[in-house]
C-alpha cells in the first residue's frame, strides 16, 4: 500500500461501505470514487479477502507458524504499508457468528497485510478498537475470555515483534529506546492489572474487553518500533 | 536523475550555506518530504508557489523537485547522500496536501488548507488546519492540532494530544500522556491513554459514536445541557459522578453500567480502570 492510500479520505471508509454502513450520499461518492481509484479497488479487494479468510478461521487454533517470518518481514524494509480495517471481519455478515478471539483475527490479518504489502503501520488502532467494541445489548464474542487470551498466536507475535526490537534497538536513538520501554512497561503494568482483576470477576465483559484493548496496545505500539527499527535500516 | 512524462518537471539545486529559493507549481501538487532530521516550520500562502528556505551545513545543498504531481525536498550532502541535520521554513499554497516524515526534530504546519500527514519519533508535531485527511504522530513529543477537518488521527506515545475546533471523524490515542479534545464537532471521536487524562469538550451528535478509555488517569467530558445519549460507564476501582441526573439503564457485573440521556440515540462509553469519570454540563 502506499502513500497514496494513506491519503486517501475513502480508504478508511471502505469496511463502512462492505458492512452497508455508509449514507446512500456517501455510498454513491464510493462508489464514483472506486472507479477512478485503483488502489481503492484493490484495497476493497483485500478487505473482502480478509472477511472470507478470517471466516475460514471459525473453530480452528491458529495455524502454528503464523507469525514465523513476520517479524523478520516487518524488519526488511519494504516500506509502510496501510491499513486493513478488522472491524469488517467483525461485523461482516457471516452465515455464522465469527466465534475467533481477537488476537487471532489480528494474527491472522496482520499475516494477510505483511504478505500482501510488507511490514509498517499494520494495523489500524481504529479497527481493531472497533472489533472489540462492546455493543449495548449484546453478549462477548468469546465465552471464555480468561483462556482465549492466552492465544499462542498473540503470544508468538509479541515475543517475535519484542525481538525484532531487541535485534534493532541499536540502530535507535536511545533516548527513543528509553521511550518505548517505558511505554511498553506502562501497558505491561496495565494489563498485569487488568489479569488481576479478571481473575477475580471472570465473567465480567468489560474487564474482557478492557484486557483485550489493553494487549491490542501493546501489538500496536510493538509493531510500530519494529517499523521505526525497518525505517533506520 | 529526475524523471517525467508529461509532468512538470524542475530540479532547483541551490548551493550555500544558507537556502532561499521558490519554485513555482501546479495547482494540486502535494508536497513530499521525507527523513527529515531538523524543525520543519510550514506556512501557507494564496501563490502556486513554494518557497524553501534552510539552515544547512556549507557542504551541503536542497534540491527541489517536482515529478508526477508530487513535489519533494531533500537536503544532500557532498557526495550526494542525504544531509541529516537541516531545519527548514517552507511556505506552501494553501491548497497543498503535505507529508511530512521525519525523526528528530518539530513539526510545525499553520494554515493548511488540504490533507495533512506528519510523523516524527522525537518531537512536537503542531497543526492548524488540515481538511479531508489529518494524521499525525509522535513517539516522543506533544500532538497539537486545531481547525482541522475531515478523518483525523493523532498518534503519540510519549507525549500529550491536544486538539481543538476539529471537525470530522476523530481518533486520538496516547501511552503516556493526555487527551484534551475542546470544541469538537463530530459524529465519531475516539479517544485513549494508558497512563493519562483524557478531558473532552464538544457535541454529542444524535447519530454519533464517542468513546473514552484511560487506565489510571481521570476522564471528564463536558457536554451540551441538552443531548441524546445512551452512555455507558466501566471502571475498576474508579468512581463516576454526573452533573445530569441518572437512571440507570442496566448494571453488569465488573462496575459497568449504562443510563439514557433524552432520545438516547448517541453512543458514549466512558472507560477508566481506576480513574475518576465525570460527566458535566459544558457549553455547546
Amino acid at each position: 500500500m502506499n502513500d497514496q492510500t494513506m491519503n486517501d479520505p475513502w480508504t478508511e471508509r471502505l469496511s463502512e461501505y462492505l458492512d452497508g454502513e455508509l449514507t446512500a450520499s456517501e455510498r454513491r461518492d464510493l462508489e464514483a470514487h472506486l472507479m477512478t481509484c485503483e488502489t481503492c479497488r484493490s484495497v476493497l479487494d483485500e478487505l473482502r479477502a480478509v472477511i472470507v479468510r478470517a471466516g475460514a478461521l471459525e473453530d480452528r487454533p491458529p495455524v502454528r507458524d503464523l507469525w514465523a517470518g513476520i517479524a523478520a518481514r516487518i524488519g526488511g524494509g519494504e516500506g509502510r504499508a496501510g491499513v486493513i480495517d478488522l472491524e469488517t471481519a467483525r461485523r461482516a455478515r457471516m452465515p455464522r457468528r465469527l466465534q475467533v478471539s481477537w488476537p487471532v483475527l489480528a494474527a491472522a490479518a496482520a499475516a494477510l497485510m505483511v504478505a500482501s504489502a510488507g511490514g509498517g503501520w499494520l494495523l489500524s488502532a481504529r479497527a481493531l478498537r472497533g472489533s472489540l467494541a462492546a455493543v449495548p445489548g449484546e453478549q462477548p464474542a468469546f465465552a471464555s475470555p480468561a483462556a482465549r487470551f492466552a492465544e499462542p498466536s498473540y503470544e508468538r507475535a509479541v515475543r517475535d515483534l519484542t525481538l525484532a526490537l531487541e535485534e534493532g534497538r541499536a540502530r535507535l536513538d536511545t533516548a527513543t529506546v528509553r521511550v518505548l520501554e517505558h511505554s511498553l512497561g506502562r501497558i505491561d503494568a496495565a494489563i498485569v492489572q487488568a489479569r488481576r482483576a479478571l481473575a477475580a470477576d471472570p465473567a465480567s465483559e468489560y474487564l474482557n474487553n478492557y484486557l483485550a484493548e489493553t494487549m491490542r496496545r501493546k501489538l500496536e505500539l510493538l509493531r510500530r518500533a519494529a517499523a521505526l527499527v525497518s525505517a533506520e535500516s | 536523475m529526475v524523471t517525467g512524462i508529461g509532468a512538470g518537471l524542475l530540479l532547483a539545486l541551490v548551493q550555500g550555506w544558507q537556502t532561499d529559493t521558490t519554485v513555482t507549481v501546479e495547482r494540486g501538487t502535494r508536497l513530499e518530504i521525507s527523513r527529515l532530521g531538523g524543525d520543519v516550520t510550514v506556512d501557507t500562502w494564496n501563490r502556486n508557489a513554494i518557497r524553501v528556505r534552510a539552515e544547512h551545513g556549507s557542504t551541503e545543498h536542497i534540491e527541489v523537485r517536482i515529478v508526477g504531481g508530487t513535489a519533494t525536498v531533500a537536503a544532500r550532502g557532498q557526495r550526494g547522500g542525504r544531509a541529516h541535520i537541516v531545519d527548514y521554513a517552507l511556505t506552501l499554497p494553501t491548497w497543498m496536501d503535505i507529508n511530512l516524515t521525519g525523526t528528530y526534530g518539530d513539526l510545525t504546519v499553520n494554515g493548511a488548507g488540504g490533507r495533512v500527514v506528519a510523523e516524527t519519533v522525537e518531537g512536537d508535531v503542531l497543526v492548524t488546519g488540515g481538511r479531508d485527511l489529518v494524521s499525525l504522530r509522535s513517539i516522543e513529543g506533544d500532538i497539537e492540532l486545531s481547525d482541522a477537518s475531515g478523518e483525523i488521527t493523532l498518534y503519540a506515545v510519549d507525549g500529550t494530544i491536544r486538539a481543538r475546533n476539529l471537525d470530522g471523524r476523530v481518533t486520538a490515542e496516547t501511552v503516556d500522556g493526555d487527551i484534551v479534545l475542546s470544541g469538537v464537532q463530530s459524529s465519531d471521536v475516539t479517544a485513549t491513554t494508558v497512563d493519562g487524562n483524557v478531558d473532552y469538550s464538544g457535541a454529542l451528535r444524535d447519530d454519533g459514536r464517542y468513546r473514552f478509555i484511560t487506565h489510571d488517569g481521570d476522564l471528564v467530558v463536558s457536554v451540551p445541557e441538552r443531548v441524546n445519549a445512551t452512555v455507558s460507564v466501566a471502571t475498576f476501582s474508579g468512581t463516576f459522578e454526573s452533573d445530569f441526573p441518572v437512571t440507570l439503564r442496566e448494571a453488569r457485573r465488573g462496575r459497568r453500567f449504562s443510563f439514557v440521556l433524552g432520545s438516547g440515540s448517541a453512543r458514549v462509553e466512558l472507560e477508566s480502570f481506576e480513574g475518576a469519570i465525570r460527566l458535566l454540563r459544558g457549553s455547546p
